[in-house]
């Protein structure tokens, strides 16, 4: 059995105040890109154990919870850590992305308010009013960083909790309606941090992570912010919406700061490959961990990025892919080979019907990126729908046990009881093992993936029911994942317009998912009423749906797709099957 | 503080002219012809957020400019853009 040591983050910080070197610290970039503001490890303990006592000041104590909406960034890390240091229990929330979605965003954010149970939420002066719409009867009492770093205050001694009280909690699992906290102890955040950090990837003080991850999402806060601080490593973070404006910022920032370790799903290397033009002054070859994971990690994506970077130092080898889930604190396993990124090419058939991964030496086959085994101190295994370990080779829900593992959701014992069964942490996704090392191939659950972000087909389902023409209640939403392309959203709704009107309906069905749910739908199928195939008590069928849709089955009118779909999108076997159904038709006719 | 979205002191033509530019870069990159300044990016157009910031890097380039993503939530429509980058023109002439 591994053995971790017994030291909280805000322990880390401060051991790191007085054995780090002047010029090791936190490096934020501002919102163009052009300056910077550093803050080394001593200044930042030392403001951090500020913040501690004046959250402390405004009545909060020990164990309490409090929600954070703050966007400046190292307004939040200050806050953040201000929490761990006081020993009271951050919940951090998302802020608003725009002005577009803001019902939305209130809506959720108070499902998250409320089931957290937090009494005092810490905002900022420009967002005051907003966050002032999700106070209610629990929450009363709202701060801004304003006011909190304005109040002198002396700073705050360390609080010793115990490694199994709860150190914060994550909202990032279940459906805007049910939003499930993640409970994460002291113990947790330190095991993960340590395995991943120091013998996943052997960080050290002389490493440098740069990241343009949200601080809302377990990868950017723990991976980016709180595994640095358990190793001394320096850390430089830029804002997401610049990366996502200007990828090229990313790569940028790897240069100057002569970045060893940095981490984005699959979507954000995909970006660059497709975004980025401009490769003049960039020098990737001090890259040695691209960490790529919170989605699913394609072969193709990697290659394109190599091929794109290599003649800028990138190496190839650096690629590690992982998997991990907020429910097992971040990260499960990471896989890093001198070769390059290790891969499975899988019989598409076996593996889509007969549940097996049988390795083929084809062009039709499916590319699944490997994961590498689990922490150390920690298992991993699939199982099949009676529980029982599948061997190598055979699909299953992949089920985790260890020290990184939640306690449970927060106040959701029934939510937990499903989740976590004989010590087994149940997750959802499917996949198999190979000598102990796990491949991800799909999801049990009913989730859609978009960028490192999760949506529930709940969610969607419901923004578009309350569309006028659409039939309540009757519409499904799920993800498909077009050969090594990013997963897609699809649409299926039942209407009783005229068919000439619907044309102007899929319009706003798109119009609708944008706004509420800010996603990009696929393709929309309208069809008739009483055609979704339901069970026998009326629940809608999503995967019955989803595999008429696959199998073209779904009677609707020809489509108008806005979006130009090209051959080559599809795969050898599509465009057999395309081709076989063009010509019967062309016989038939 | 940033430059403000105000166009009030600003010549109604230069604005005109800047927001055709708007209406093409944003007609082009969504391949529609019925774009005009009140053409909302995601409620009209059903753009992602990630589609929407690609567009203003195509935007920066085009006018050789930087918005600030301080600003980037605030703009909704092309009308929003083409005030956005007229005012960081007309702060880069000051």
């Amino acid at each position: 059995m591994a053995t971790f040591p017994e030291i909280t983050v805000a322990e880390a910080l401060a051991e790191l105040a007085t054995t780090s070197a002047k010029d090791q610290g936190f490096t934020f970039i501002c919102g163009t890109g052009r300056s910077e503001s550093f803050i080394s490890f001593e200044a930042l303990a030392s403001r951090v154990a500020e913040r501690a006592g004046v959250l402390i000041a405004t009545g909060l104590g020990r164990g309490d919870h409090v929600v954070l909406v703050i966007p400046e960034r190292q307004e939040f890390v200050l806050t953040f850590l201000g929490c761990l240091w006081a020993g009271i229990v951050p919940v951090p929330v998302a802020p608003p992305m725009g002005i577009d979605q803001l019902t939305a965003y209130i809506e959720r954010s108070r499902h998250i308010v409320h089931a957290s149970k937090a009494r005092t939420l810490v905002t900022t002066a420009q967002l005051k009013a907003v966050s002032g719409s999700l106070l209610s009867n629990d929450l009363r009492k709202l701060e801004t960083v304003e006011e909190l770093g304005r109040d002198p205050s002396p700073r705050l001694d360390l609080a010793a909790p115990s490694p199994d009280s709860t150190a914060f909690l994550q909202f990032t699992s279940g459906s805007t309606s049910r939003p499930k906290g993640v409970l994460l102890t002291h113990r947790n955040l330190t095991v993960n941090c340590h395995a991943l950090a120091k013998s996943g990837m052997g960080m050290t003080v002389d490493d440098v992570l740069c990241s343009w991850l949200p601080f809302f999402h377990d990868f950017g806060l723990i991976g980016m912010v709180l595994a640095p601080i358990f190793t001394g490593s320096s850390a430089v973070y830029m804002p997401p919406l610049l990366f996502l404006k200007r990828p090229v910022e990313w790569l940028r920032a790897i240069t100057r700061h002569q970045g060893t370790v940095s981490f984005a799903p699959n979507f954000g290397y995909s970006h660059c490959a497709k975004r980025v033009t401009d490769l003049d002054g960039l020098d990737l070859s001090r890259w040695r961990y691209a960490g790529c994971g919170a989605e699913p990690v394609r072969m193709s994506t990697l290659r394109s990025f190599s091929a794109k970077f290599e003649t800028v130092g990138f190496r190839p080898s650096a690629f590690t892919a992982g998997y991990g889930m907020a429910e097992s604190t971040l990260a499960v396993s990471f896989d890093k080979s001198e070769d390059g990124p290790r891969y499975d090419s899988l019989h598409p058939a076996k593996l889509h019907a007969h549940g097996r991964a049988e390795p083929i030496d084809d062009a039709d086959a499916i590319d699944v990126v490997c994961c590498g085994a689990p922490f150390e101190g920690h298992e991993a295994k699939a199982v099949d729908e009676s529980g029982r370990t599948c061997p190598d080779r055979v699909i299953g829900e992949i089920a985790l046990k260890g020290p990184s593992v939640m306690s449970g959701y927060y106040d959701n014992p029934s939510a937990t009881a499903a989740a976590i069964q004989d010590g087994w942490l149940h997750t959802g996704d499917l996949g198999y093992t190979v000598d102990g090392r796990i491949y991800i191939t799909g999801r049990k659950k009913e989730i859609i993936i978009v960028a490192g972000a999760n949506y529930y087909p709940t969610d969607i389902e419901h923004a578009v029911s309350k569309l006028e023409g659409i039939r309540t209640g009757n519409v499904v939403a799920f993800g498909i994942s077009p050969r090594e392309q990013d997963e897609a959203l699809i649409v299926c709704a039942e209407t009783s317009v005229p068919k000439e009107q619907h044309e102007a309906l899929e319009i706003q069905v798109r119009s609708r998912v944008a706004q509420v749910i800010g996603l990009e739908i696929h393709d929309v199928v309208l069809i008739e009423a009483g055609t979704l195939p339901k069970t026998s008590s009326g629940k809608l069928q999503r995967c019955d749906v989803k595999a008429m849709y696959l199998g073209n089955r779904l009677s609707r009118r020809p489509r108008r797709d806005s979006k130009v779909t090209t051959l080559k999108h599809f795969s050898r076997s599509q465009l057999r099957l395309f081709w076989s159904k063009i010509s019967a038709a062309v016989r038939s006719a | 503080m940033g430059p403000t979205l105000a166009v009030s002191v600003v010549h109604q033509e230069d604005f005109d002219k800047v927001l055709r530019e708007l209406v093409r870069l944003t007609s082009d990159y969504v391949q529609r012809p019925d774009v005009t300044a009140a053409t909302h990016f995601i409620s009209d157009l059903a753009l992602s957020s990630l589609k929407v910031m690609n567009l203003m890097a195509d935007v920066e380039d085009h006018f050789d400019i930087e918005i600030p993503v301080e600003q980037l939530p605030k703009i909704r429509t092309v009308g929003d853009a083409a005030k956005s980058v007229l005012t960081l023109l007309g702060s880069r002439k000051d």
